[in-house]
């Protein structure tokens, strides 16, 4: 294997961004973007992991070293940061704004891929804070009104985690009196410093109610940049708090009770706003909302006991690796199936898109099956109370995203055909499938994981699909027509947002001034307003669940190896 | 051997004055000769006395003015940071101006008075008691006052005499103080860690009246609100001139002052015992929140950075007055940070008003696209002020922020970040408008900016990433005031 220095890693994707500012360098730049990731496949691919570096002189010393949490992070970020770029480059060739959203891309890369290999705090945050302001750039994008409204809510978001983070990361860096990023899982860390630090990666991670920049986002995007923006930034989230808690040392029950209220209720709240979206790609965005609470969930499990990491830690690993292949397939599959015509190769197409899709659902032999089923042998030691209401939540996540996979499908099924987009778009697409598939194969094959799936598993695909079947019926008899949420959600309760006019469109016209001012019942039946319910209800059930455990002695249960069923 | 230095980097500035206010009007060769020649000099000979500094030189010059009245010149590692700040700065400005100024009016006057307000900002970093200071502080407020009214409108004239009555009334102030304190004290020379330390218990309600009087007087200088409403009027500037007073000359020279006053006169010892420090941190607090709000409204570019130069450089002064370690460092590296971020965003200020006569934030629409150099310039600078990390603004926000906390000031933390959000806030949608926008189809196109007026804005951009990105290197601006602060705070 070669020998791959790690400060190639960030440097390789920055170097093409200064040569992106010499025009007549651009036509290589675009044609090296897929291959602007390889130094951190290799080093993550690398048998022993490469030596750690100290530059002395770099911001307040910067610690460069791969850990073995990193490496696997590293694998599916620099193959979708590639796979994307090959899809972006196709799909941007002479865009007006290709030269400034290559430009965004390759900052954003730089920022991902060096955050994995950052080990202190400053060249951790500067790659991080890299990272969120220039995908503000993917989301722009070319401009047009849902991106500009996109880029206000999204950049809103990022710059409050963003101070959340340095406030976070200066109150725990003064109580360490150490640089080093892992330094605030210490003990000596105060509370208000983990919790916004940890806020910093929760906006990042989209856990509700810190999601709201997410479905915007991801639908404004270019596919590509959506593709990198669910399958690999939303983990860096994660990735931060993974590092920044001390997971699997201290219990931390007050955090664990806040982040199981939030996965809760973005685990209620994602199929709910997410089936009634008209676009798929904001479909898609809210699967990502519910996954990432199901992550979130598993972090909650740890805290609470933190015993349960050794077998949740790896179970949440695994997770974030299949769900960013699979998500990414399908997000780099929008614009492949808009390039084809409807007909016989539309339907071609749309089976191998859900393959992916089945493997997020929790098909099982997939990925997905294999994901969940690792975090629900790891939940097996959890508290007792915990153990009760975590298999439903694993039920409802897999309910949830089968539901939200079937309307992908349906609107991309009759979504128009783009003859601007050439065909060409479906190869990085293809390649990503191909991994998909590889990756299911290899995981299937391996003995530790070869399961036999019960026919319990099949349960919430049966039911998603029923649940489907039905509204498809009385949608057509009642002859109903589903009128398309608007996609602001929860922001259109705030008066000063100023919500473009097509995200307007549909609503009652004025907004009233008062609360005492009459309203009609129409008035009333705002998605805002039905957002808002849906999240109070979430919050209320997951806050009394989250309380119920910790009113009872916890006894920690032995630990239990069992076989699934 | 090295004691000629300080009267050397002096009459580089003070002596070139004259001279070029000599020069007859149409010998623009001539004058662009002497100036570069001057401020390069003075790059070179600061150079020189940093290395003099670094070996433990104190070059020193006394002039007896009357009895007990000195005129007195020392390099201190304080004043190397400011020398150095101001020497760099004046070479890029003074390029900026001769593209800025040319085929302009009244170019002697401008240059000439130009150098003369180096001059005193080179003095005001080298005086080595209150009295000199005082001098050149006063020179300055004299020196500058052409510059403001150089366009020669009824506005500007108006911005002049507002300049002018903040600053004299100012003077007064400290003048005043200064007498009290010579009156008291005998000669107030500048030592670390303070001189009235020393003092026998002396009447502390006296004290406390002459700390008030000295930092009111340089605080109009520094803008501390309420005493700032001058400088969003003396926008009317031209923009080197904006540049200069905002990153290196008047503003900076009152910071400089209350780093002067609270360390080397009162010492901060003193100056806490006394309970002055907590008021002043107060001060800085609501100047810093005060100034980004303003800020946030004005629709003027100019006016817009002002109103975040009154905020940004209370960060300074909060960094004195925490009475921390980290802090001081946070406050004095913050001293060169602010100084080449805020310069960057003047200059590429100036030149959108040059190439396209553009003025306001709503006409930024598509800057990026008409001038891609100066819009990275104002950028950086601006990604700089927010405190994005790598670029210089993000650790002067780290330091100030540790220091809060080492003092048992956590608000300090929320003051920071709240700060980092109205400085997104204000300078955010500037960069949406330049990137993200079309130009109107018909922008007008005043001039062609020749490298003079490109160049500048992108050396200090350039800057700014240096000094952020080689932060932990031995001579960035963080070294050296990790080194002054060692000195200040055994």
């Amino acid at each position: 294997m070669i020998d791959v220095p790690l400060w190639l890693v960030p440097t390789v994707p920055m170097v093409l961004v200064l040569a992106l500012c010499i025009s007549s360098l651009r036509p290589y730049v675009y044609a090296l973007v897929p291959f602007a990731s390889i130094p951190a496949l290799l080093v993550a691919l690398a048998g022993p992991s490469p030596a750690p570096m100290r530059l002395d002189w770099l911001l307040l010393g910067t610690d460069l070293a791969v850990t073995e949490t990193a490496k696997s992070f590293l694998v599916f970020t620099s193959l979708l940061w590639g796979l994307a770029g090959w899809q972006l480059i196709r799909m941007l060739a002479d865009h007006p704004a290709q030269n400034r959203t290559t430009l965004c891309f390759l900052f954003a890369m730089t920022g991902n891929l060096g955050l994995l290999v950052a080990q202190d705090m400053a060249a951790f945050y500067t790659f991080f804070a890299m990272m969120s302001l220039a995908s503000w750039g993917l989301v722009l994008h070319g401009g047009g009104v849902a991106q500009t409204f996109a880029g206000r809510v999204y950049i809103a978001f990022a710059v409050a985690g963003e101070v959340a983070l340095f406030a976070g990361l200066s109150i725990g860096a003064f109580a360490t009196n150490d640089l080093q990023l892992s330094a605030m899982a210490d003990e000596a860390v105060p509370l208000l410093a983990t919790v916004l630090v940890s806020i910093g990666f929760l906006v990042k991670l989209g856990a509700v109610p810190f999601h709201l920049w997410l479905p915007l986002a991801h639908a404004a995007a270019p596919a590509p940049a959506s593709a990198v923006l669910s399958g690999a930034m939303l983990k860096a989230g994660l990735f931060g708090l993974i590092t920044v808690l001390p997971l699997g040392q201290t219990a931390m029950p007050e955090v664990a009770v806040a982040f199981a209220a939030m996965a809760l209720a973005g685990l209620i709240l994602a199929p709910i706003l997410g089936l009634v979206q008209g676009d798929p790609k904001a479909v898609l965005a809210y699967s990502s909302i519910g996954q990432m609470s199901l992550i979130l969930l598993g972090l909650a499990a740890a805290l609470a006991a933190p015993e349960t990491w050794l077998l949740i830690g790896p179970a949440l690993v695994v997770l974030a690796l299949h769900h960013a292949f699979a998500k990414a397939a399908l997000f780099l599959g929008v614009p492949a199936i808009w390039s084809v015509k409807p007909g016989t190769l539309r339907i071609a197409v749309l089976v191998l898109f859900a393959l992916p899709a089945l493997a997020l659902a929790g098909m099982p032999g997939t990925s997905g099956w294999l994901a969940k089923d690792a975090l629900k042998t790891g939940l097996e030691n959890a508290p007792l109370g915990w153990k009760i209401w975590l298999g439903s939540a694993l039920f409802l996540a897999s309910l949830g995203t089968a539901l939200l996979m079937l309307r992908a499908l349906f609107l991309l099924a009759k979504t128009a055909y783009k003859p601007e987009i050439s065909y060409d778009v479906a190869l990085p697409w293809l390649a990503m499938t191909a991994l998909v598939i590889v990756g299911l194969a290899v995981a299937g094959l391996t003995p530790t994981t070869a399961k036999v799936a019960s026919l319990v598993d099949f349960l919430p695909l049966v039911t998603a699909g029923l649940l489907a079947a039905l509204a498809a019926v009385i949608f057509s008899r009642a002859s109903i027509r589903l009128e398309p949420a608007a996609p602001g959600e929860l922001l259109g309760m705030m008066r000063d947002v100023p919500l473009p006019e097509t995200v307007k469109a549909g609503k009652p016209s004025k907004k009233a001034r008062a609360l005492l001012t009459r309203r009609s019942v129409v008035e009333l039946l705002r998605p805002e307003y039905g957002a808002l319910a849906t999240l109070c209800v979430a919050v209320a059930l997951a806050l009394f669940m989250a309380l119920m455990p910790a009113a009872e002695p916890v006894t920690p249960s032995p630990p239990i190896v069992e076989n699934a069923q | 051997m090295s004691e000629f230095l300080p009267i050397a980097i002096l009459m580089t500035s003070l002596g070139a004055a004259p001279i070029i206010l000599m020069i007859p009007e149409h010998a623009s060769r001539l004058r662009t000769t002497i100036n570069l020649t001057a401020a390069s000099a003075k790059v070179a000979l600061v150079i020189w006395l940093t290395v003099v500094v670094v070996q433990g030189g104190a070059p020193d010059v006394r002039f007896t003015v009357a009895p007990g009245l000195d005129l007195h010149l020392k390099a201190d590692a304080l004043s190397v940071l400011f020398l150095a700040l101001s020497a760099i700065l004046w070479l890029i400005t003074t390029i900026y101006a001769i593209g800025y100024l040319e085929n302009g009016a009244d170019r002697s006057r401008f240059f000439g008075f130009f150098s003369l307000c180096v001059a005193s900002t080179v003095g005001i970093a080298m005086a080595g008691n209150l009295f000199t200071f005082l001098i050149f502080f006063e020179l300055l407020t004299l020196a500058t006052y052409p510059l403001v009214v150089h366009r020669g409108t009824a506005e500007s004239h108006r911005a002049g005499k507002i300049y002018l009555a903040y600053t004299l009334g100012g003077g007064l102030a400290l003048t005043l103080g200064t007498i009290w304190l010579y009156a008291l004290a005998g000669d107030v020379t500048f030592i670390p860690r303070g001189m009235l330390g020393d003092l026998p218990q002396t009447d502390s309600f006296a004290l406390i009246a002459i700390f008030i009087l000295l930092i009111i007087g340089v605080g109009v200088k520094a803008a501390l609100v309420p005493l700032h409403g001058w400088l969003p009027l003396s926008m009317v500037a031209p923009a080197p001139v904006s540049a200069l007073l905002h990153a290196v000359a008047v503003v900076k020279a009152g910071a400089f002052g209350i780093m002067r006053i609270v360390y080397d006169i009162f010492g901060v010892d003193t100056v806490q015992a006394l309970g002055l420090a907590t008021p002043l941190v107060l001060l800085a607090a609501f100047t810093i929140v005060w100034g980004s709000i303003c800020a946030l409204k004005q629709d003027d570019l100019k006016k817009r950075l002002a109103y975040s130069t009154i905020s940004q450089v209370s960060y300074i002064t909060l960094g004195i007055a925490l009475v921390s370690p980290l802090a001081a460092i946070g406050g004095l590296t913050h001293l060169i940070h602010q100084g080449i971020m805020k310069i960057t965003l003047f200059l590429a200020a100036g030149n959108f008003a040059e190439a396209h006569g553009i003025k306001t934030v709503s006409g930024m629409n598509g800057m990026g696209r008409l001038m891609p150099v100066s819009m990275t310039a104002f950028t950086i600078g601006a990604l700089g002020m927010i405190g994005i990390p790598p670029l210089a603004g993000f650790l002067s926000k780290w330091y100030l922020g540790a220091g809060g906390l080492e003092v048992g000031q956590p608000a300090v933390i929320a003051l920071l970040a709240g700060s980092s959000l109205l400085n997104a806030a204000y300078f955010l949608p500037i960069l949406y408008r330049a990137w993200f926008l079309d130009p109107p189809e018909n922008t007008p196109v005043r001039r062609d900016l020749g490298w003079m007026l490109i160049l500048p804005p992108a050396l200090t951009a350039a800057l700014v990433v240096a000094a952020g990105l080689f932060a932990n290197a031995p001579f960035s601006p963080l070294g050296w005031t990790r080194f002054i602060v060692s000195l200040e705070y055994l």
